[in-house]
């Protein structure tokens, strides 16, 4: 078979919507991601024990098994469980929040653990309020210090994003194998969709690597 | 709704044939992934310009696209150059290179970790390279390389459950074949959830045991306190 540019291109228009839906479903996933991550820290850190073992346990859950079963799982099983119909874009953008959760906590709680002490003691012998310590002082820096691990939480989501495509949903992939059902040209597609996950992955693990060395910068910490 | 224990009792048979398939291709690709990698890396540090050129070219590749376009590349494209592979044999293939591209950077990542002047006063010495390398730098960078190596066989573990796309029979195939016979994803799905937590969860017990057993960091750091600290 011969490899026929045309095709490339004339599927590349509609690729690149598909690929802008998958930055949005990665994108709004990271975004949930990190709510889901800041609750389970906050659960983490709370005193009642139970709270506390709960937020273990959904963090080994949600790391310890694959993320294309947790798909499954919150498509096919919550539904029944809860009496809910979930659309598939729903489903799966709530599976890839629900799990980056489970691995952003942990950027946080480096984060968090990062800030020197005497932050906390100094802000706490200026007689600030407990929302003031956190909401001015703390979180501001540890925001800053997690913002590569969170790009690069991105660049995972953006990865993962085509598991998707398993549960209909119309993202990069899925566009890919429909234009391949079309035409069956699946070399000149397949190419094109890896060239495009290429170039917004790559963007982003570049982004990754200067926000680091800006960060190094701010703070001379490595 | 009710969860029925009789469903997961009814149908354990086919779950387990998938579950050890997917141990058998887990036993296959970490290892084969571990030993290409081990190449891909000493290419990746070499001196030849062209050679480490390529090798960035693939790791960068690897990285930055996701495993299940790899796959379809594999078993869609590949084809219509005349290489035909049975599902299984091309899901091995994929998560073995898969795995090799994040091994090598995990272990140029150690090799760095460990100071240079280690390096620099091995070669003082007059230590041949390859003794340098297996006496000096790799029993040292093994605390920089097994934590990470624990999360990436993880990752690949959980990776490998992307194969049943391209209908590899292993655990989620079946437990997608056994749900569309019962029709019980509740159960089904809880129970195959389950067993990859103990996969996962005994192959990080597996690592962390030999972490243990060869952390010299920590036990340098130990005997680091036997010194007598000057001035």
């Amino acid at each position: 078979m011969d490899f026929d540019i045309g095709h490339l291109l004339n599927s590349i228009p509609l690729m690149l919507k598909g690929a802008l839906i998958t930055f949005e479903i990665s994108l709004i996933g990271a975004l949930l991601g990190i709510v889901v991550g800041f609750i389970l820290i906050l659960m983490r850190m709370s005193p009642l024990r139970p709270i506390k073992y709960l937020a273990e346990i959904y963090i080994s859950i949600f790391r310890g098994t694959p993320l294309l079963l947790q798909i499954f799982f919150i498509y096919y099983a919550l539904p029944g469980l809860l009496g809910i119909d979930l659309p598939p874009f729903i489903a799966g953008v709530l599976a890839l929040s629900l799990n980056s959760g489970a691995f952003v906590t942990e950027v946080l709680r480096g984060g968090i653990g990062a800030i020197p002490r005497g932050q906390f003691e100094g802000a706490k012998a200026l007689g600030l309020k407990r929302r003031v310590i956190w909401g001015r002082i703390i979180l501001p820096q540890v925001f800053i210090m997690i913002l590569p691990p969170l790009t690069n939480e991105l660049t995972m989501l953006v990865k993962a994003s085509p598991l998707l495509s398993v549960i209909t949903v119309v993202e990069l992939t899925r566009t890919a194998q429909q234009i391949m059902m079309l035409t069956y040209r699946p070399v000149e597609v397949m190419l094109a969709a890896a060239m495009l996950y290429f170039v917004i992955c790559f963007a982003l693990t570049r982004l990754t690597h200067r926000l680091k060395g800006r960060f190094v910068l701010i703070s001379g910490r490595q | 709704m009710d969860f029925d224990v009789n469903i997961i009792l009814k149908y354990w048979p086919i779950i387990f044939k998938g579950l050890t398939l997917t141990i058998f291709i887990c036993a296959i690709a970490l290892p084969v992934g571990l030993i290409l990698s081990t190449g891909v890396c000493a290419i990746r540090m070499s001196q030849n310009r062209i050679l480490k050129a390529l090798s960035i070219a693939f790791i960068e590749v690897i990285r930055n696209t996701p495993f299940l376009i790899q796959i379809f590349l594999v078993f869609y494209v590949l084809p219509f150059y005349g290489i035909r592979m049975k599902p299984i044999f091309a899901g091995i293939c994929c998560l073995s290179i898969y795995a090799s591209a994040y091994f090598a950077e995990i272990i140029r990542g150690a090799i760095l970790s460990v100071p240079k002047n280690q390096n620099e006063a091995a070669q003082a010495l007059g230590l041949p390279a390859k003794q340098i390398m297996c006496k000096v730098i790799f029993p040292q960078m093994l605390g920089y390389l097994i934590p990470p190596m624990t999360n990436m066989g993880i990752t690949i573990i959980k990776e490998s459950s992307v194969l049943s796309i391209i209908t590899v029979a292993e655990l989620t195939y079946y437990s997608q074949f056994v749900i569309g016979k019962a029709f019980a994803p509740v159960e089904i799905f809880s129970l195959v959830g389950l067993i990859y937590w103990i996969i996962t969860a005994l192959f990080a017990l597996g690592m962390k045991s030999i972490e243990n057993r060869y952390n010299f960091i920590a036990k340098i750091e130990k005997t680091k306190d036997l010194i007598p600290a000057r001035g």
